[in-house]
């Protein structure tokens, strides 16, 4: 074999690269097509569609007529990894007829690297070109937020389908698009919210898969080299503060919902076993039982022992009452006759039958906690009312009640005031997430 | 090392180095006509169109490197697909063997014609079609994302083959799910003619000559 062939550069030298010059036959204006692949020319100066996919050049007719405002203009260079391309077709895209949803897309093109997309879409940017990776499931039945997965191990989550309309081009493309030319696109961002993204786009019968990934305005600025295209630069710090990066996407807006969701739902569960475990803390030191009899008059407790300085106790009272009500006054006397506390608790429990469905409100017992501050011997002073039925007052009880107190209890108040921050949080962030993904 | 021949082209008479015994034909880059042989004879097989160059990383001559392997570009083969083109170029590596390196919109795909395959009638492909392809290797299921027809634009170069503007045959394209493989059948003979191959990156190939200023 005759190595020297295969040298370094032993080749041929390689060919210029000459853009095909052409006139519109039209108007007859000089023209330059940049792409030897391009098949539909628009004339720069009468608006012509042409067809020079074939030798012979054919006028298609004009477009809309309307001129619509593009921040980068077709000649414009953009620079990625070191290769200059350049914007040589424009166009621009609208959804459901809402001519303020636009989006706009650019070919930019180099001879040695081809063709790739640049897509804006109210100040967003995102670049993309072909890919052949396949979804492993239907990406147009997709809605916001779902996630498809591809072929590659790759997940994505779904930015939005639908049906696009072209409603004008100029420069030059590699198909014969015509405006009102419509398809249907289903794109997605990476779930990791690497800011990668995925797009399928069904023109007539033909699938075309995409990736690319979003770019922040400020890229785009370094790319054209263009310092007024619009949108807004957020300062570093608040970029930092409010964790974006980069452009906001599906993924990082349902990554953003969920982390809330999630967090909401571990910070509740986390709530309520703190307030099982609460509830189940402290160490029995009383347990009586109270007739009505003596409910009637003033009852004492028998003693019970407090063995620390602060320490809590729990005084549960429960009462057999249903469809009936009891007001009870406990007070908490030290040694012989010192109150030191005195407190009232009401305990209501009616329950029926309505409408077929059974059902109660109330509950027959109720908890209160109270910090006592000396160690030492104490006990209740107990009293209650009660009464059946709708009465409203009572001068006697006619139910008895149990008390048992628990020393060394811990308060759940907290873990229930969490709680409750948790669900505060959790149902509108779940609504809005919902609502979320019902917007296209 | 001499070349193993020296093809006088019939209608100009230029004189042709062939190094690699693969090649079958040769398109005089003097005249523009394409010259084929056999053990008998050498026959003129008449004027071929000039294709467009400038408009690739890969052009007829270029030297360059590939899986550690130095390779020049012996040729191409332009197809029309109705809504555009794409290129096929011929490669030699510096082992002696040789590769069709295929390129449409300027994404490049290596392939390997495979023989003794049986595939389906073209008839029955749509985009979409999913085939599976067992070797000793692997078992690699392919999707049909393209068919339709081929017509031979024009030729330039050394090649395998004897190929000539205008022919024309029903070609499928596909790709394994995950982008990695390619699949391309041609009708062209009975049975029809396969080549298997990959999706290259951009890295994957190194020019000698990038041609990055333009």
């Amino acid at each position: 074999m005759d190595k020297e062939r295969f040298g370094l550069k032993k080749g041929r030298q390689r060919p210029p690269y000459k853009p095909k010059d052409m006139h519109c036959p039209s108007c007859g204006a000089g023209l330059t097509v940049k792409d030897e692949r391009s098949e539909l020319v628009v004339c720069d100066y009468c608006g012509s569609h042409l067809d020079v996919s074939k030798e012979e050049k054919t006028v298609l007719g004009k477009g809309s007529g309307k001129k619509w405002e593009f921040p980068l203009q077709l000649g414009d260079s953009f620079f990625r990894k070191t290769s200059k391309f350049e914007i040589i077709g424009r166009m621009a895209f609208i959804e459901d007829g809402d001519y303020d949803e636009l989006t706009r897309q650019y070919l930019l093109y180099n001879p040695r690297r081809g063709t790739i997309w640049l897509d804006e879409y109210q100040g967003q940017y995102s670049i993309s070109g072909d890919s052949h990776v396949m979804p492993t499931s239907d990406p147009f039945a997709k809605r916001r937020g779902d996630t498809l997965k591809t072929y590659d191990k790759r997940e994505w989550v779904t930015e939005g389908t639908g049906t696009y309309e072209l409603v004008y081009v100029d420069g030059s493309l590699p198909w014969l698009a015509k405006v009102g030319d419509e398809s249907d696109y289903a794109e997605f961002s990476e779930k990791s919210g690497s800011g990668k993204q995925y797009e399928v786009q069904r023109i007539a019968n033909e699938i075309e898969y995409g990736s690319g990934e979003t770019l922040s305005i400020r890229a785009v600025r370094q790319a054209t080299g263009k310092a007024d295209l619009g949108g807004k630069t957020i300062p570093k710090t608040a970029r930092r503060a409010a964790g974006v990066g980069k452009p906001q996407d599906a993924a990082n807006t349902r990554k953003w919902f969920l982390s809330i969701i999630v967090v909401a739902v571990v910070t509740l569960l986390i709530s309520g076993a703190l307030n099982l475990y609460c509830r189940s803390t402290g160490r029995l030191v009383l347990d009586q039982s109270f007739s009505a009899e003596q409910l009637n008059t003033e009852a004492t407790s028998n003693p019970f022992d407090v063995k620390n300085a602060n320490d809590v106790i729990k005084v549960v009272a429960r009462a057999n009452v249903s469809n009936a009500w009891m007001a009870l006054d406990v007070g908490i006397i030290k040694g012989e006759d010192a109150v030191i506390h005195v407190y009232g608790s009401d305990i209501s429990y009616y329950n029926g039958v309505e409408g077929g469905e059974s059902w109660s409100e109330g509950s027959q017992s109720a908890s209160t906690y109270i910090k006592i501050p000396d160690p030492g011997a104490y006990r209740l002073l107990v009293h209650a009312v009660s009464a059946r039925g709708n009465a409203t007052s009572a001068s006697q009880a006619i139910h008895d009640v149990r008390i048992r107190v628990y020393s060394g209890a811990l308060v759940p108040q907290f873990s229930f005031i969490s709680g409750v921050l948790s669900l505060i949080i959790l149902v509108p962030t779940s609504w809005a997430y919902r609502r979320w993904k019902e917007q296209e | 090392m001499k070349p193993i021949m020296t093809i006088n082209c019939p209608s100009c008479g230029a004189g042709h180095e062939i190094f690699n015994p693969g090649v079958i034909t040769v398109v005089c880059e003097y005249c523009g006509n394409a010259v084929y042989w056999d053990k008998e004879k050498i026959e003129d097989a008449g004027k071929q169109a000039v294709l467009p160059e400038g408009f690739s990383r890969l052009y007829r001559g270029a030297t360059g490197m590939m899986f550690n392997k130095r390779f020049v570009v012996l040729g191409r083969v332009r197809y029309s697909f109705g809504k555009g083109f794409w290129d096929e170029w011929f490669l030699e590596f510096s082992d002696g063997t040789t590769n069709w390196l295929s390129e449409d919109n300027h994404e490049l795909a290596l392939e390997i014609e495979t023989s003794g395959m049986t595939v389906p009638d073209f008839s029955t492909l749509s985009p979409g079609y999913k085939m599976t392809v067992k070797s000793k290797k692997n078992t690699i299921t392919y999707v049909i994302e393209e068919i339709g027809e081929a017509e031979c634009l024009g030729v330039e170069g050394d090649l395998p083959r004897l190929l000539q503007s205008g022919e024309r045959y029903a070609y499928a394209d596909g790709s394994s799910p995950e982008g990695h493989y390619t699949i391309g059948i041609e009708y062209d003979e009975d049975p029809p003619t396969v080549f298997l191959g990959r999706w290259l990156k951009y890295a994957s190939l190194k020019m000698d000559d990038e041609g990055l200023e333009w």
